[in-house]
This record gives C-alpha cells, sequence and structure tokens, in this order.
C-alpha cells in the first residue's frame, strides 16, 4: 500500500522494480521473493515490471507470468484502493453472506476479483478468515468490519466514495 | 552379466534380454528391445517430465514387484520388466479415461490423425471415451503467426513443446499458464505467438494441440510419401523429410534418428521449402535480344553458352573467361563445373562467392592452417570443456548448432563463452559475455591467448580491443579454468575483410587450450564447393591449381589437359580491367550478395554473361542466357556440411519441368567439346571417389544413412606457425555517417531461394535494420518507423528494429532482399560501412 498512486495510474514507474531486482540480481531462485515484493509495492504485478524481471533475470516471460499466475497470492491486474474481501466461511454463508457478495457486486458493478473503473475498490470472495463471531464479516484492506448487513456494506461504499471524491483517481 | 562393458546395463523386457548404457531409462531400453510404451511425454532428448502416466510397467527385483514409469525409472542390471499384465493394463485404461474426458474426438479433420500419439495409444490399450463427464475447454484454434497454429482444446499436457522451447531452442516463448482445470500452455498473457518459429514445438507435439498452419487439410500421415534429404540453406547439414502427396510438397518435418540434427530444424529447415512449386520458377531458357528476354530451346541456349566460351578462350586467351558458382550446388555439379572449365575449355579463373570474399580463408584453407584448420566434426561438442562462441550469433545464424550447444551445457554443465561486436545474448545463459571493438578482434585473441597460456595479457590490447576489464578477466580465467574448448567462429568473422587473420588468432587460442576451432560457412555446400576445387588456386582437393604435377594428376585422371594455372589477381580487378569477356554465373546472385555496389557494374559490362538459376534474379537480369534448375529438393547429389561430413541428397519433391539440374547443364557444355557423358550424378560422384583426394571411396550407396566425413587429415601437412597481426582496422567515421554496419543473414532467410519461400516471406516480408533504442530516438525514429540507411556508397529502404543487441553505433542489416541490398553499402573489399539513418 506503499505506493498505489503508481498503480491506480495508467503507466507504472518502474525504477522500484529495479531497485528490488538489483538486490537480487542472477538470483534465478529468487523468484517468488522479487514478485511478493513487486506486488506489495504496486499492489499488483503490472507487465512491465514483469518483462524487466524477466529481462534482468534471464528468465522467460512465458515462465515468470507461469508462476505469477499459479499462485492464488499473485494478481496481475490492478487493484484498488480498498480491497473487499467478503468471507463465504461456513459462518458467514449461513448468515447470508452470499447476499452480500450480490449487493457489493451490484453496487460497485464488478464480479469476484475485479476491480471498478475508478480503481477505487476490488471485491473478492474468500474463504474463512477467521472470525466467525462477527458473521457475516468483511474486510477491508486490513480492516475487518463485522454483523453486516444490506445497509451497511451500503454505508462503507459510500462513505469511502465521499472520502474519495475530492482527487477521484 | 560378468563379461559385458562397465558402462552398460542388462535388463529383461516381457522376456526380452537388452543392454543398454547406464542412465539409460527403461523407457529407452523398451524401444531399444522394440516393445511399444504407450507414452505421451517421454522424448529422449528432454529433461524427463514423467506426466502422462501412461508408460507405466511392473519391474521386480530381488523378488519385489513395483509399478514404476519406465520413463523416469533408470535401466538396472538384472531387473525384469513387465509391461503388458492386465493390471498395468487396467491403469493404463483409467489414465486413458481421464485424457480422453478432455480431448475432442476431432480425428476425422485432425491433421495429426495418423501420427498422433494418443490415438496410438488409446487404439492399443483398446479404451475409449470413459465414465467420465467433464466439460471440454471450448478454446479458438489460435491462428497468430504464419506457421505455427495452437489448438488447446486438444492439449494433453504432456509439456514438451514447453520443455523442447526452453532447453533445445532456449527461447522460453511458451510456458504453463494458471493452474489446475483451468492449466494451458501458453503464451504470457496471450500475446500473439512472437518466437524463432522453428516449430520444435509442433515437432514433438503428440496430439494435434499444436500444427504447422502451412499444411492444413493438405493430407493425412498416410498418404504422404516421405524422402529423408539434406536441408539446401545453411551449412549445418541438417536431415529433413519431405512429405510428397500426388506430387506436391505438402510439408518438412525432421527425423530424430538419421543425421546430425536430432530431430532439430529452425524455421528455414522447416517451413522454408514452398520455393519448390513457385509459380515465380523459371522454366525455359531465356536469351536476350536487345533490351527483350525471350524464351528459346535448351540446345540453342547450351549452343550459345559452349560456341561463346569456346571462341572467346581462342580470342583471348583461357583468362578472358571467369565462372562464380554459388555453394548451394551439390558436389557433383560444382565438381562437373570446374573440369568443364579446366579441362573442357582450359579455362581456370572459377569463383565462389566466399572466396571472392576471402580466399585464404575458404579455399586456401590447408595451405594456410595446415593441421589446425578450422574444421572439427560436432562430436566434438560432446567432448569440449567449453563453448566459445566468437562473432558467431549462432542463434540467429546457425540455429541447430545452438540446439546441439544446449543440451550438452544441460548435461555436462559445459560453461559457455560469448564475445560478439554486438550485445547478442545466447540462451539459456553464457558464463561470461563480452563486447568488442568491431575490427580488433585479433587484438582480444591475441590477449585471450595470453592468459590462456599463463601469461598476463597485454594492456594495451584490452584497450585496443576497448572491452571491459572485468568482463575480459572472467572470459579468459573461465576459457583456461575450463580448458578444451570448441571455438566457434562466427559469419560476422567468415565476412570480416580480416577474417583470416581473425581465424588464425582464434586457432592458436585454442591450440593453446587443447580445444578445437569450427568456422562458420554459409551455404549448404560452401566446404563442398572448396573441396571440389571452385577455386582459382585450387584443383579438387586442395591440389594448388599452379603445380604441374597436380595438373598432372588431373590430365591424367580426365583424359584431357589441365591447364597449369598461376592465379592472376583477383576477380574484381581482371573485371575493372575488362580482362574478363565471358562470365558463367552459376546458381547464385552475385549482383546482389557481393559486398560492393560496384559489382553490379562490373558484372553487366561483361561481353557475355550466362546464368543458371531457378529464379530470376538481380544477375540473372543482366544475363544474356539464362538456363532454369532444378533446386537441391529435386535431384540427388550430395552435400558436404560445414564439419566435413558428405551426405546424400535424394529426390524430395518431383522436378519442376523444364528445370534441369546443373549438372546436366555442365555436361552438356563438355559434351560440345568432346568430354563424356555421365549416366547419373551417382556416376558423377563414383569418380569424385576416385579421383578427388579426401573422398576417396565417398559413393552414393557409401554416404546413404548419415553420411561420411571428408578425410581432411591427409591434406593437412603439418601444424604450421601462424603469423597474424593484432593492429585493429579502424572505420573511420565521417560527421555524415556516424553509425557503422555490419550486414547479415536474417533468421528466416539465406540464399537465392527463400525469398521465394512463403511461409518464411510471410515471417519476415521485408528488409530491416537494428539499432540501439537511444540511437533511434537521438534521432527522432521510433521501432516500426521506415527508414534509410545510407553510406557513401549508396542507400537502401528498411524497417526500423529496435533492439539492445545493437549496442550505441552499430545497426545490424539484414542483407537478404534484392530489394534492398545491403551489401551494396560497403565499399569492395569490406563487410561493413559507415552508415546514417534517417526516415524516409
Amino acid at each position: 500500500m506503499t505506493n498505489m498512486a503508481a498503480a491506480v495510474d495508467g503507466e507504472v514507474d518502474i525504477a522500484y522494480v529495479r531497485e528490488v531486482l538489483d538486490k537480487y540480481q542472477d538470483a534465478r531462485g529468487a523468484v517468488i521473493p522479487i514478485l511478493q515484493k513487486v506486488q506489495t509495492h504496486y499492489g499488483y504485478l503490472p507487465r512491465a515490471a514483469l518483462e524487466m524481471i524477466s529481462h534482468t533475470l534471464r528468465m522467460p516471460l512465458a515462465h515468470l507470468v507461469g508462476v505469477a499466475s499459479f499462485y492464488a497470492q499473485f494478481r496481475m491486474t490492478p487493484r484498488g484502493k480498498y480491497m473487499m474481501k467478503i468471507c463465504c466461511g461456513t459462518a458467514c454463508h449461513v448468515k447470508g453472506s452470499a447476499k452480500l457478495v450480490e449487493k457489493t457486486a451490484e453496487l460497485l458493478d464488478v464480479n469476484h476479483g475485479q476491480t471498478t473503473r475508478d480503481k477505487l475498490f476490488t471485491m473478492e470472495r474468500v474463504a474463512c478468515i477467521g472470525a466467525c463471531s462477527l458473521a457475516p464479516v468483511i474486510t477491508v484492506n486490513d480492516e475487518a468490519v463485522g454483523y453486516l448487513d444490506m445497509e451497511g456494506i451500503e454505508d462503507i461504499i459510500h462513505k469511502l466514495r465521499d472520502e474519495n471524491a475530492i482527487a477521484p483517481k | 552379466m560378468t563379461d559385458q562393458p562397465k558402462n552398460t546395463v542388462t535388463l529383461t523386457i516381457d522376456g526380452v534380454s537388452v543392454t543398454v548404457e547406464k542412465g539409460k531409462k527403461i523407457y529407452d531400453a523398451a524401444i531399444k528391445a522394440g516393445i511399444y510404451l504407450p507414452g505421451l511425454c517421454y522424448d529422449p532428448k528432454l529433461t524427463r517430465f514423467g506426466g502422462c502416466r501412461m508408460c507405466v510397467v511392473e519391474i521386480t527385483r530381488k523378488g519385489r514387484t513395483q509399478s514404476k514409469w519406465a520413463c523416469c525409472e533408470p535401466a538396472s542390471d538384472g531387473v525384469e520388466v513387465v509391461t503388458n499384465s492386465p493390471r498395468i493394463r487396467k491403469k493404463q485404461q483409467v489414465m486413458m479415461e481421464f485424457l480422453l474426458a478432455a480431448h475432442p474426438l476431432d480425428c476425422p479433420t485432425c491433421n495429426a490423425s495418423g501420427s498422433c500419439g494418443l490415438q496410438d495409444a488409446a487404439y492399443f490399450i483398446k479404451q475409449t471415451r470413459g465414465r467420465i463427464p467433464l466439460k471440454r475447454r471450448d478454446e479458438p484454434l489460435l491462428i497468430d503467426n504464419p506457421v505455427i497454429e495452437r489448438d488447446y482444446n486438444k492439449c494433453i499436457m504432456c509439456g514438451k513443446c514447453v520443455v523442447i522451447c526452453d532447453e533445445v531452442q532456449g527461447n522460453g516463448a511458451i510456458g504453463f499458464q494458471k493452474r489446475g482445470y483451468n492449466a494451458e500452455v501458453g503464451t504470457p498473457f496471450r500475446i500473439p505467438l512472437v518466437c524463432d518459429y522453428c516449430g520444435q514445438c509442433l515437432h514433438v507435439c503428440p496430439v494435434g494441440s499444436i500444427q504447422d498452419h502451412t499444411e492444413r487439410y493438405k493430407g493425412h500421415a498416410w498418404e504422404y510419401e516421405k524422402t529423408n534429404t539434406i536441408c539446401p540453406y545453411c551449412a549445418v547439414g541438417c536431415t529433413i523429410v519431405a512429405n510428397v502427396k500426388r506430387g506436391d510438397l505438402a510439408k518438412v518435418t525432421s527425423n530424430d534418428w538419421i543425421g546430425v540434427n536430432n530431430g532439430n530444424l529452425c524455421a528455414r529447415g522447416r517451413f522454408g521449402h514452398g520455393f519448390v512449386q513457385s509459380a515465380q520458377r523459371l522454366r525455359q531458357p531465356v536469351m536476350r535480344r536487345g533490351e527483350a528476354r525471350e524464351p528459346v530451346e535448351w540446345e540453342r541456349a547450351l549452343d550459345s553458352i559452349a560456341a561463346r566460351i569456346k571462341e572467346t578462350v581462342e580470342r583471348h586467351g583461357p583468362g578472358a573467361v571467369a565462372a562464380i558458382a554459388g555453394e548451394g550446388m551439390p558436389l557433383e555439379d560444382a565438381y562437373l563445373l570446374q573440369k568443364v572449365m579446366r579441362a573442357g575449355f582450359g579455362a581456370g579463373r572459377i569463383e565462389t562467392l566466399s572466396n571472392l570474399r576471402s580466399p585464404a580463408l575458404n579455399s586456401g584453407l590447408f595451405d594456410t592452417f595446415g593441421a589446425l584448420a578450422p574444421v572439427t566434426g560436432y562430436d566434438f561438442t560432446r567432448r569440449a570443456g567449453a563453448f566459445f562462441f566468437f562473432g558467431a550469433d549462432a542463434e540467429k545464424e546457425n540455429p541447430v548448432i545452438a540446439n546441439m550447444v544446449r543440451p550438452v551445457m544441460r548435461d555436462h554443465d559445459t560453461p559457455l563463452f560469448v564475445a560478439n561486436a554486438r550485445d547478442i545474448l545466447f540462451a539459456p545463459k553464457e558464463r561470461a559475455r563480452l563486447r568488442y571493438r568491431y575490427g580488433a578482434e585479433t587484438a582480444l585473441l591475441a590477449a585471450l591467448t595470453a592468459v590462456a597460456k599463463g601469461g598476463a595479457a597485454d594492456a594495451a590490447l584490452l584497450t585496443a580491443a576497448d572491452v571491459d576489464g572485468e568482463a575480459f578477466a572472467r572470459l579468459a580465467g573461465g576459457l583456461k579454468a575450463a580448458g578444451a574448448p570448441l571455438v566457434f567462429l562466427g559469419k560476422e568473422i567468415h565476412d570480416h575483410p580480416r577474417s583470416e587473420d581473425i581465424v588464425k588468432a582464434a586457432v592458436e587460442l585454442a591450440a593453446a587450450l587443447g580445444g578445437r576451432a569450427l568456422l562458420y560457412r554459409e551455404y549448404a555446400n560452401t566446404m563442398g564447393a572448396n573441396d571440389m576445387g571452385l577455386s582459382s588456386t585450387h584443383l579438387p582437393g586442395y591440389l594448388p591449381a599452379g603445380d604441374p604435377d597436380a595438373a598432372e594428376r588431373y590430365a591424367r585422371a580426365w583424359g584431357r589437359a589441365v591447364p597449369v594455372y598461376a592465379a592472376a589477381g583477383p576477380l574484381f580487378g581482371a573485371l575493372e580491367r575488362g580482362e574478363i569477356k565471358t562470365l558463367v554465373v552459376a546458381g547464385c546472385d552475385p549482383v546482389s550478395a557481393l559486398y560492393g555496389a560496384e559489382w553490379k557494374g562490373l558484372i553487366q559490362n561483361v561481353e557475355y554473361l550466362a546464368a543458371t538459376a531457378p529464379f530470376d534474379n538481380e544477375t540473372t537480369k543482366l544475363a544474356h542466357v539464362t538456363l532454369p534448375t532444378q533446386t537441391a529438393m529435386e535431384r540427388p547429389g550430395m552435400f558436404t556440411n560445414n564439419e566435413g561430413r558428405v551426405q546424400l541428397l535424394r529426390r524430395a519433391a518431383p522436378p519442376q519441368q523444364g528445370a534441369w539440374a546443373e549438372w546436366e547443364i555442365f555436361q552438356e557444355l563438355g559434351r560440345r567439346v568432346g568430354m563424356p557423358l555421365y549416366a547419373g550424378p551417382e556416376k558423377v560422384a563414383e569418380e569424385i571417389a576416385r579421383v578427388v583426394p579426401g573422398y576417396e571411396g565417398l559413393t552414393h550407396s557409401k554416404v546413404t544413412w548419415g553420411g561420411s566425413l571428408v578425410d581432411y587429415a591427409s591434406r593437412a601437412g603439418g601444424p604450421r606457425a601462424l603469423a597474424f597481426s593484432t593492429a585493429p582496422v579502424a572505420w573511420s567515421a565521417d560527421g555524415a555517417h556516424p553509425l557503422l554496419a555490419l550486414i547479415g543473414n536474417s533468421l528466416y532467410h539465406l540464399g537465392i531461394l527463400s525469398p521465394h519461400a512463403p511461409a518464411l516471406v510471410e515471417i519476415d516480408p521485408r528488409a530491416w535494420v537494428e539499432a540501439h533504442p537511444e540511437d533511434a530516438a537521438g534521432l527522432g525514429l521510433r521501432d516500426g518507423d521506415e527508414v534509410v540507411v545510407e553510406s557513401r556508397n549508396g542507400a537502401i529502404h528498411a524497417m526500423l528494429k529496435t533492439t539492445y543487441r545493437s549496442p550505441r553505433g552499430i545497426v545490424y542489416i539484414m542483407k537478404n532482399f534484392s530489394g534492398a541490398p545491403a551489401a551494396h553499402l560497403p565499399a569492395h573489399g569490406d563487410a561493413a560501412a559507415r552508415v546514417a539513418l534517417r526516415k524516409a
């Protein structure tokens, strides 16, 4: 979350990738730590960053993207400023998380794994996040919000939209 | 088991006893024993993958029976292998159910039908679609390039294409993407396939998932008549397999089991043979009358040429006739050309394109280098301590040499070193890579040799070569530590104005480390053309043309006088002075190919020009008589590749109507001055085997399978001190022409045939120039721009490609299109030029 501006911008400044690669030069075994660092920085793996990693490590892009697309932890599309993870674990399911998913999808006009056009929200269904006592629960970035109903989710989204309304990116 | 050699093991498979090398897998032993295993992901030349599980066998060792995969289990002494028990069949049938659950049974319209591993395996174990309902993939057929089409619905995820692309081709253009049911073989981000278009992936694909797009619906595997022959492009000498259906060459495939290439081919070799049936083929002799060119009968054309040569010799002496021969001509043709010129007409000035560039390097090889001639067998790749590619961009020039080297690097961890005037890469990875200043090759090699001999490199040499000190130390130290390098000298060296000195320096380096040198040869029979005496200075077998004893030797063999020919200086000068009245150009296009724009005017001014070619080219357009010839795909013959291996060409495609083989043309010219006729090329080959030193016994029947090496050792003489100059050559820049242009071949083109191969032209349709992105940006140019490349000698149009392969200040131009003759940019005698780039 350190440099979300880069991720929401169309063009990505890959200076940080260079920095990471300098540290891991010639280390083909370090692919995953490199990808993790780059993803932490940009919020996702920008194509330009992957191309640069491939070029520097002399690892074919097809293989590098193969690694990135194998692991669920990596994403290659930009993520929004707010990551909305909706818990669909057993407890939340019983408490109606499916409706929350439906409502969120409707409000944001995105599906699972997608990001809104204004790059503000990314929605994901996730398995149990271990906060069953708060069911149904979602996390917004690293913060958990529990006992949610339809109005609750609407409030959160509106509030965050308002906060960012001044300088929409 | 007591008497068998140490490095072998003996086991029994289904009761058959079989002995194989240690380290081989049970699968290899089964192949050797002639037992079929329905494995789909195994290829002996690739790292084992163990993905399909179809080759499961039961092995019994010390009374204990286990199921193992034959492709992963090393063969070991005394084990008993069973491949056909009911239990194994059951396992294979279950596996097959899984495979067929997702595989569309499109066999009636699938081009792989009949050569499909899955079809064979399912048939063998008698398994049809099983119990598993699974949603099939419904991906569109991907046709995003001219030659390789991909249908991932049919993919069984055997991984062979991914592994060969990475391990053998060094490309890694495709890889496994995603995971689980969504997993697929593909390009990153599903971008169109951009690669070398070698087609190795479609060669190993066991199903119809990756196919030859050029072959689509032309035929089924069982309809083709298959003929092994030799690729007519470069000097590596790959075996190719022509697939012909009712007289049409539908496709070319490769053969894993014979020849030097182990089933590997490049784009030219696999997709570059469409020229055979091109509508542009010449089909009748043409003669010029004034400005017009009109078709004539063969007899009249041949009479005209023979009479003209004879008359020229009578009136102006034998020095007034010259021949320039292509190096794509088989041995028989090359041999007959020089025999007819020498013994028939008494004329001794015969050249090839390579010899015109650098005579000593090619035909003077054994005089100059003695036993240290830069010729070594490919088998040295397996014994080499290191690979050193010098001035060689093997991945683009001789891709199959790179294919040979990579598995050796994989299996033996042989280090790879690269030094080049450009920033070329060699995948997977060089141990050390160095860029030097073009023109200072000998200085760099002398410095490397000094280190190899235990001394220190002269700082002045390193300054001259303009190399990075650290990179030099890594390269020199690495070479010395590894020892016994195979020093491969590439096209940049072959064409270099100082090539002879550079090769001497490289040979000395190789010798100092107990290694060998191998020199790039441009065309399929460059080596053979020299061996056959297509040279003013040498008779066949490298006997000096000026030596009366050598002339006498051939006079006895041929029953006719052979002139003692003391070379009268370079052909260029003789043309300039107007001494050459009649010129014969056989199977090449010197007007486009020779460095220096001056050649065109000189060739045009010759009183009488006769040319032979399968297609019109810039030279035939000037010729008084042009004779249409068969290509090497249409006739039997022999080629000698750059390791000196003589291999047999077979008639792979029916000859095009109206075209003759060159040997027929030359013997007809010879008949007109009283020389004998031959019943066929095999009879010419028998004569070669009788009279040419080094070729003793190499007849068509002898070289049928895998070829035979020429005996150069007896020609070589003793080792010599190889003196060379280390002074660098400088290409003086002037303000108007700031860039240095190096000239070479595209990966997809070579010689006079490729511009007529539709698939190659579709892949690489126009002339291009590579430049550093910052050099381009400084001129306000971008990738893909149409540019003019201009030197003092001329200008050509090309498309700009920006790439880091070109260092700053250097551009690289492909020379393969006669419409953009890059060879005309340098002055005569040079191979590089100072140029300027500007937007067209």
